[in-house]
């Protein structure tokens, strides 16, 4: 990442050594109509509903769980690889391969919040989760390669007008991401479980005393959080190739996605992963490729300043979890 | 339990690490022969001749890697495994990272070896050139740039080509595609350039040589090496009115860029892409409904006409029957190497192959005509060790599955397919 | 008949030996106080029973059966039910979910929970009527019906409340120890820790008072009202 911090910069200094920098201004986008416009919306509200779902599991995580796990984005990728392994190199039918990344991921939360997780101490889990992070990566790399794996899936487009498409994939991606995001939020409020979590999230003790077993729901939570990483990695590899770092790339979208939403507003997370996905499309075609990592951080540190606590979470909502 | 917790965290830690940053640890090493040779008549024994490659065995490249290895594997066979009646040997490491390179370096030199040629990537190829006068060892770097000249050298060599020239060959390359088939001037041509910004060094001396003819480049578009999202590039490139398509792309961009073309139905009216990922067999991977018609800048290639280099034939097919797949550029390079030893060493007596002196000597006085040696190139070192007759780029376009040479007319297979059917 | 009893109990709590062999117990059907001045050990005390610190000796006794260190979840479900010392609603739960959240260990009976919630609402008819509100916007006094009142859903045989009056206004304290006094009414036994001893003692039937991690008196509302010491001490008189 950092390697092409430096490339930009480089590039940015050298456009403006030749002077040619408002040439190629110009030049992009004069030429484009608004069915090009919109397909490129289109194709980022997709890819940043795909982006908010990933995003949700770690707000969740972090802002109502309290845990800072670092690892997320290691763990997403290795969903990924683990994904492609079993259905391209292993040939496990589809339909085996998706239940076992579920449990697979279910017995990696729970392992980590059992393990690495027990330490309250927010500092420590940053540290570990870090290190488990790197560890994965590491681990992915010797066994797998650092070769990016694609599904090689070629996809469908779903023609709206004669100029105006939008990819199968993503679609069904983005519909699947809300209703899963919605259905999270459902248990959450309306099942007992759910708001079992709640409680112990927003006063432990309290939990305790009206019969609640706080630890196991933590658990449960942690591990139920870690299904959403598996989605989330098993959709993002019918798009996207997987290759060891991807994790660290995910995770940045997700800091951002997160903080700008409001730690633990999951409905949050969604609408600011599709703004993301929209404004990152916007910033390549009009800006130019390169561009998009210096506005979108940009624009992160404009959305700090001026609502530290989230887009979407109002001055008197602080420390609203859900 | 916590502190016991923490200390093995650590280990892990400090053993993923470890596992990841290097593979250098004496993993890597390959030999391919290993027995002690006599001297035909005089009763002497020599011990096997070593030249050294670094390349990446394991890591990111590992299909670029090992086709230098294989390469350089070959060349040694089909030279008999000897020349002069003392055995020669290639010796193998794994240098995945710079890092690593420069590790396995060390410890070569360190056990012996004096006569070194790149590997894949050439990636610590500045390191080496800035130390192998004062460690007295032979070095054949197989790409550079400009930059990478670093004055007078008496070990240090240039074998191959010029990277700038390549990128200013494609565009001129380019420039010609248009005005023999599309019959459009260079100073009227309208190009849609698109380059990962990790090939920049490359991008530069392309956009100069595009304003010095006057190309006008109606789409310019770097992207960052891990951008996964082309729909706006590719939207862009549809919009826009261009006559040929230039892509300067890896490995793992290079995919998803093709494939979300397909998916998206669009066809660029010509490509022609300069080399790297348009040559592999990755690339041909993707089908014949995406390759075809694709033309390709490369260095030399094993494609070219049978009588057009000595051994040409002979390198590919017995290449396809050993691997398993037709063999690419980066084989050809990595054989050509050798093969520069070996003439290098032909022309000394075998006793004299320990003094590196007189082997960097040899090599520097090297005078082959195009076409002596399999790879076409010619072998003559200017006064600071670049090879001038490594300057001959071939122009290649994938026909049904087939990457067919189609340009120049002296080492051409068949004509170019512009525009494609 | 003796519902609860603390035999004994000793509690060590941040190396320091907080309570020191304390005694008493409440009986079925009596409102019981327990007064003393701030940091004498009262809420510790409670906390204990309820099993969120550990007792390193002694006994507690529930409807003759040994509760001594279950689980807090456990002790949940055998009938005791503690109102905490600062309320200590879920803040951002609306004030039904936080009363629903007292029914958690029998959940499963939707008629008895819906019965139970009934039953609270009757108490309370503010908790009512602003069900949907988040809890934390609620006031003072409203906060504290809805933490006794999510004490009430558990359908508790003991409910031991903490520090009822900690921050509250004259009149909401006088409404609230109303509530209670009404609540001890219907047949349910009450465990009171209070700093406010004046209103507490006053609808109390037995006391006793702590100090310093042990109980230093014990007596009816009445005797402890009237003792010199309590007075000067505890009444301002």
């Amino acid at each position: 990442m950092l390697n092409e911090e430096m490339q930009v910069i480089f590039i940015f200094i050298e456009r403006k050594r030749h002077d040619e920098f408002f040439d190629i201004f110009i030049v992009q986008g004069d030429y484009m109509n608004l069915s090009a416009y919109i397909n490129i919306i289109f194709n980022g509200i997709c890819i940043g509903g795909l982006y908010g779902l990933t995003s949700s599991a770690w707000s969740f995580q972090c802002g109502a769980l309290k845990f800072a796990n670092f690892a997320y984005g290691a763990s997403l990728m290795a969903t990924m690889y683990l994904t492609y392994f079993g259905i391209r190199e292993w040939n496990i039918p589809a339909f085996i391969v998706m239940p076992l990344i579920l449990i697979f991921n279910f017995g990696l939360g729970m392992l980590m919040r059992k393990v690495l997780l027990k330490n309250e101490n927010r500092g420590t889990q940053i540290i570990t989760t870090m290190a488990l992070n790197l560890i994965i990566i590491n681990l992915v790399t010797f066994v797998f390669t650092g070769f990016p794996r694609d599904m090689a899936l070629l996809e469908k487009r779903l023609y709206i007008t004669e100029t105006i498409s939008i990819g199968a994939t993503q679609f069904t991606a983005f519909c699947l991401s809300a209703v899963i995001l919605i259905g999270f939020n459902t248990f959450l409020k309306k099942t007992w479980t759910g708001r079992a979590i709640r409680s112990v999230v927003q006063n432990r003790d309290a939990a305790t005393l009206m019969g609640i077993q706080s630890e196991k729901i933590l658990d449960q939570a942690f591990a139920l959080s870690y299904l959403l990483i598996g989605i989330s990695g098993m959709l993002l590899i019918t798009m996207f190739q997987a290759e060891p770092n991807y994790g660290n790339y995910i995770q940045t979208i997700a800091f951002v996605v997160c903080v700008s939403a409001g730690l633990g507003s999951l409905s949050g997370a969604f609408g600011t992963g599709i703004l993301v996905g929209v404004i990152s499309a916007l910033i390549q075609t009009l800006l130019g490729s390169q561009w998009n990592d210096i506005v979108l951080f940009g624009l992160f540190i404009v959305i700090l300043l001026v609502r530290p606590n989230g887009i979407f979470v109002s001055k008197k909502n602080v420390a609203k979890t859900f | 339990m916590k502190k016991i917790i923490a200390l093995t965290l650590s280990l892990l830690v400090l053993i993923g690490s470890l596992a990841g940053c290097g593979n250098s640890d004496g993993k890597g090493t390959t030999e391919t022969k290993s027995t002690e040779t006599t001297e035909a008549g005089t009763g002497k024994e020599y011990e096997p001749y070593k030249i050294s490659m670094i390349t990446q065995l394991t890591g990111d490249n590992t299909f670029g890697g090992n086709e230098y290895k294989n390469g350089a594997e070959l060349a040694i066979k089909q030279l008999g495994g000897e020349i002069n009646g003392r055995k020669i040997e290639m010796v193998f490491a794994d240098g995945p990272t710079q890092e690593a390179t420069l590790a396995e370096f060390e410890r070569l030199y360190n056990n012996g070896s004096r006569a070194f040629v790149s590997g894949y990537g050439c990636i610590a190829d500045r390191a080496f050139a800035s130390m192998v006068d004062e460690m007295e060892a032979t070095y054949l770097s197989l790409a550079w740039d400009a930059d990478l000249i670093q004055g007078e050298s008496d070990y240090f060599f240039r074998i191959g080509a010029n990277v700038t020239d390549f990128a200013k060959g494609a565009i001129e390359q380019a420039a010609k595609i248009g005005e023999d088939y599309l019959k459009i001037p260079a100073d009227e041509l309208k190009v849609a350039f698109v380059y990962n910004t990790r090939l920049a060094h490359v991008m530069e001396p392309m956009k100069e040589k595009m304003a010095e003819l006057g190309i006008e480049a109606v789409v310019f578009e770097g992207y960052p090496t891990d951008t996964k999202d082309f729909v706006p590039i590719i939207t862009k490139m549809q919009s826009a009115e261009y006559d040929i398509f230039i892509p300067l792309q890896g490995v793992t961009d290079g995919t998803p860029f093709q494939k979300k073309m397909f998916e998206l139905n669009y066809t660029p009216p010509v490509t022609f892409g300069a080399g790297v990922y348009y040559d592999t067999p990755i690339f041909a991977e993707l089908g014949d409904d995406i390759t075809n018609g694709i033309m390709t800048q490369s260095y030399t290639t094993p494609y070219i006409a049978d009588d057009a280099a000595a051994g040409i034939k002979e390198f590919r097919e017995e290449y396809e029957q050993i691997y398993g797949h037709a063999p690419l550029t980066h084989a050809l390079q990595a054989y050509g190497g050798v093969y520069i030893y070996a003439k290098a060493l032909e022309s000394l007596d075998p006793a004299d192959w320990d003094d590196t002196k007189k082997v960097a000597a040899a090599v520097k006085a090297l005078d082959l005509d195009f076409g002596e040696l399999p790879w076409y190139w010619g072998v003559k070192f200017d006064e600071l060790n670049s090879n001038t007759r490594a300057n001959q780029f071939i122009t290649n376009q994938w026909i049904d599955g087939k990457l067919e040479c189609v340009y120049p007319e002296n080492l051409k297979t068949r004509d170019a397919i512009v525009p494609w059917k | 008949m003796m519902l609860m009893s603390v035999e004994n109990m000793n509690v060590h709590l941040g190396g320091l030996h907080i309570i020191q062999g304390v005694d008493f117990h409440v009986n079925e059907g009596e409102l019981v106080v327990i007064v003393g001045a701030n940091g004498a050990g009262k809420s510790t005390t409670v906390r204990t029973i309820s099993g969120l610190n550990p007792c390193a000796s002694g006994k507690v006794m529930f409807e003759d059966a040994e509760v001594t260190n279950m689980s807090a979840a456990d002790i949940a479900g055998k009938g005791i039910s503690m109102v905490p010392e600062g309320r200590q609603l879920f803040p951002e739960l609306t004030a039904k979910e936080n009363l629903l959240m007292g029914a958690f260990h029998y959940r499963k009976n939707r008629k008895l929970v819906q019965e139970q919630l009934e039953t609270v609402y009757n108490m309370f008819p503010v908790l009512k009527k602003y069900e949907g509100r988040i809890a934390s916007t609620f006031s003072g006094g409203e906060q504290q019906m809805i933490t006794i009142g999510r004490g009430l859903m558990s359908r508790p045989k003991i409910m031991m409340i903490d520090e009822l009056s900690l921050g509250l206004a004259p009149i909401v304290i006088e409404s609230l120890f109303k509530v209670i006094k009404e609540l001890n009414a219907t047949g349910m036994s009450i465990l009171l820790i209070e700093q406010n001893a004046r209103q507490a003692l006053k609808i109390a039937d037995r006391g006793y008072v702590m100090e310093n991690g042990v109980i230093t008196m014990e007596g009816t509302g009445m005797e402890l009202l009237n003792n010199e010491h309590v007075k000067s001490a505890y009444l301002g008189l």
